[in-house]
Parts: structure tokens; sequence; C-alpha cells
């Protein structure tokens, strides 16, 4: 008997033999009688798990700050982690994690205007978030194989309009503009935009920046460019959009960013905290716990022993991380100060020189933080 | 502003952070280029210079030999314990009250 579509005015059945092996009801929802799917791919891109290559998309992660709003001057500020502040001119703006958030969301982002600010023409003032190289070297951008990916997240601001962003490469010399729009003030929106991969520019799959992605809360036309397309050249925002630092006390909230290979933007793929806080550790790691530690000091030939505080942190780290120690510190014993700190360890106190031993140590109060971001 | 160490680190001093020379350290990258803009980082501090005491303990002769010399009431040995131990301390005097 051959197979054969019974359609009814709720449902839609298809049949091998008599027997119903898949459908549709009238929402959409597809059934299969028996036996699983097998298909090479989803949406284009891969079939389940670690689909978005934004890193702490969803804000839940905020160790520098604990919450707390942190004022953009330099430029070279992290609100939460992974997502940071970029500015041409300082305390215009303030990041902060909050639990404003949509519903399936428990975190976002948000950008609070400080004053009433007209953005010069070369000024610009953003959201980023860098995506390493080694997370999207598959994208194969800058060949004739460049992926096509969707970007997708959701945003509410207390202004209306047409907002901006860009991605870029490591230096700017490739940039795609994007513009979005929110209809309702103080209302959350979903954003989905699909971007066609880029076949020409340098965009490095190492652990450098691989591409940076950046919501604009005001960018001068200088650095803003046509929406929508690839072009050469740094553009940080799609031109004629709104400027949150514009209006005093206006805001902009960002959550659920993702980034995925296709051009379908999937369900926000929430991680499990413990994942997200390790990807997140590969670039960032503090803690606020005492360290101590000492012991005998051992000068020889090939290597002078290094005693005092030792750590080996949770991920390796991108790079090689600076270390930033907190509170009170010292370090007492030996005869010279030493450190030796690498993308999985580091040691911190005093060195024996010369030759034959000594007893050193070495703590610090307040803890300690290592960055290696991009 | 920027210090150098004796090991391989540069010392941010508004906050104190260790920075490695690694070129994909950002912070290592921000140093370069303020380098590059004609800053000059300060000099490592000098390593604190051992102290007599440190010096003369690293050439006393062991506290051995003078018990093994009382043990065989080997007034030579004794004598020869304290000379070179004089003798060390001739070397290294105590420094002067500042």
């Amino acid at each position: 008997m051959a197979s054969s579509i019974e359609t009814t005015s709720t449902t839609t059945t298809l049949k091998n033999n008599g027997n119903t092996y898949m459908s549709v009801d009238a929402d959409d929802a597809v059934t299969f009688a028996t036996g699983g799917i097998s298909v090479s791919s989803l949406n284009g891109g891969q079939l389940a798990g670690m689909r978005n290559r934004i890193i702490n998309g969803d804000m839940r992660i905020d160790q520098r700050n604990a919450g707390a709003a942190v004022t953009i001057t330099t430029g070279n500020e992290y609100s939460v982690d992974r997502f940071g502040g970029v500015t041409s001119v300082s305390s215009k703006y303030s990041l902060q994690q909050t639990t404003t958030a949509p519903v399936g969301f428990v975190n976002s982002i948000k950008a609070t205007s400080l004053s009433a600010y007209t953005v010069g023409t070369s000024g610009q003032n953003l959201i980023r978030h860098h995506v390493e190289g080694l997370n999207m070297g598959d994208l194969n951008w800058g060949t004739s194989g460049a992926k096509t990916v969707t970007l997708s997240f959701q945003v509410r601001s207390s202004l209306t309009g047409t907002f901006g962003g860009s991605i870029f490469n490591y230096n700017g010399s490739r940039s795609y503009p994007f513009s979005y729009s929110i209809g309702s003030a103080d209302t959350w929106t979903t954003i989905s935009l699909t971007i066609t991969g880029d076949t020409t520019g340098t965009w490095l799959a190492t652990n450098g920046v691989g591409m940076t992605i950046a919501f604009t809360l005001g960018t001068g036309s200088g650095l803003s460019g046509t929406a929508g397309a690839w072009m050469a050249g740094y553009n940080s925002s799609a031109s004629s959009t709104v400027s949150i630092l514009g209006t005093s006390g206006a805001t902009l909230y960002i959550t659920g960013v993702q980034l995925e290979v296709g051009t379908v933007a999937t369900p926000f793929e929430h991680r499990l905290y413990g994942t997200e806080l390790a990807l997140c550790q590969r670039y960032y790691y503090k803690t606020t716990n005492i360290h101590e530690g000492g012991g005998l000091s051992l000068s020889e030939a090939a290597l002078d022993s290094i005693v005092g505080l030792s750590f080996d942190y949770p991920s390796t780290m991108r790079a090689t991380p600076t270390l930033t120690l907190l509170g009170t510190t010292s370090r007492t014993g030996a005869s010279a100060n030493a450190e030796r700190v690498t993308d999985n360890h580091f040691v911190w106190g005093r060195k024996k020189t010369g030759s034959s031993t000594a007893t050193a140590g070495a703590y610090c109060t307040g803890g300690f933080t290592l960055s290696a971001e991009l | 502003m920027y210090k150098l160490t004796d090991y391989d680190s540069i010392i941010r001093i508004e906050d104190g952070a260790s920075i490695p020379k690694d070129k994909a350290n950002s912070d290592y990258v921000e140093y370069l280029k303020w380098l590059k803009a004609g800053n000059v980082a300060l000099d490592a501090d000098k390593p604190t210079p051992p102290t007599y005491q440190e010096l003369r303990v690293r050439e006393y002769p062991p506290v051995a030999d003078y018990l093994d010399g009382i043990a065989k009431a080997d007034d030579l040995q004794v004598q020869r314990y304290i000379d070179e131990c004089l003798a060390v301390k001739l070397k290294y005097p105590k420094e002067k009250q500042k």
C-alpha cells in the first residue's frame, strides 16, 4: 500500500502502508509516531548545544562588579563579564548588570545616559563584546566559503526609533553596520539579524580578536555607515540612529545575545551556570578570599624556586593574564621579590638568590584578579 | 605610569597590576603603546642588599666542627673554629648605626 497524506480541519497526517508516521496539528507542531529524525544539520548550523558564539549573552556573570554600576571613563571598563564599554569621552554613561529582564531571562545589561550629551562627528560610545578568533575560525570569514550567521538579542529602551550597532574585525578594516527598531518605549523587543559572511578582509582565527559586536549608545556620523552591508574601514554604527547619550537618564537594556551559524535565530541557548562561568574565566577570574603560602626556597642553577602565594586557575586563560592582588599584600623571607605567571598558574612571593636555601612566605587579604581579556 | 621589575613583569602603578610581557595580553599592548608615545617606565626597585648577619651566616664554618672539637677535647679544632668565625666577622663588620 502506498504512502498517503490525509488532511482534516485541524491535522495533516502522513501515512505509510496504513500506519501514521507523522502528523502536523493546528499549532504546526510536528509529531513522529515512531523512530527519530536523521539530519545532517539544523538551520545550516550544528545540531545542538554550544551554538551560541557569545559568552555570557544572558548577562548572568558579573565577576568584577557583582551588579554595581560602572561609569565608563577610559573605555577599558567592563560591566558584566565579556561585555564592556567603549567611549571617546569620559563619564557620559554607565553600564550595570540588572535583574530587569524579559520572560525567560534573569539579567540584562543596562546602559544609562548620565547627561544630555551631543556626540561629536568622530565620537563613539558602545557596549562591546569581543569574540575570540579561536571561537569563530570555522565561519571562514575572509574567504569565499564565509558562512552566514544570525545575530539575535532582546532589547528595550526608554527611547524609541532606529538604533544601531556594528560587527567589525580585529583592526577595524572591515565592518558591517546594522540597525534595529524599537517601536515601544520600555518594552522588550526581540531582534534578529541575518548577516552574510564577509568574503574579504582578514579575520583572525587565533586567540586574538576574531570579531567585535558593538551596540551603539551614540556614534558620530564619521564612524557610521550604511546598514546591512559589509564595507572597508571602521564603522561602529549604522547612520542616523538613536543616541542614548542625547537624553539624560535614557536607558538601553540588552540580553539574550546570540550569534549562531545559519539564517535562523533559534531560541537562546541557556547554558548551565558552571559552564558559562568557566567560559568567562578564560578571560577574567576574580576571588576575594584570603590567599597565602610559604615554604622553603631552593636556589639552583636551573631554576630558583619561588615561594609564596601559589594558585592554579580553574580555566586555562586565553593568554598570560595580568595579575592584580587585592587588599593588604606582603611577601617576606629569602632574598628577592619574584613571581611567575603563566596561562594556567601563578606564584607570587620571594626567592633565594645565590646558593643554599631560605624560607619565605606571602599573602594577600583581598584576593586577586587575573585578566586576559581581548 | 608603569614601573619595571627584576622579574618578567611590569607594574602598572595606578592599581599595582603585574603585567606579563605577552603580546597577547591587552594590558601589555597598552603598555607598548604608552612607550611608543614617548613615555618612560620607572626603574625597578633596587634589591635590598644582604645584611652583615646574612653575609656572615653564609660563610661561618659548620657548628658541628666546634661541637666535635668539644666532644674530642681537641683544643686545636675548637680554636680553629673560633679563628674561622673571627675571620668572617672581620670580613663582614657590623654596620654603623645610621
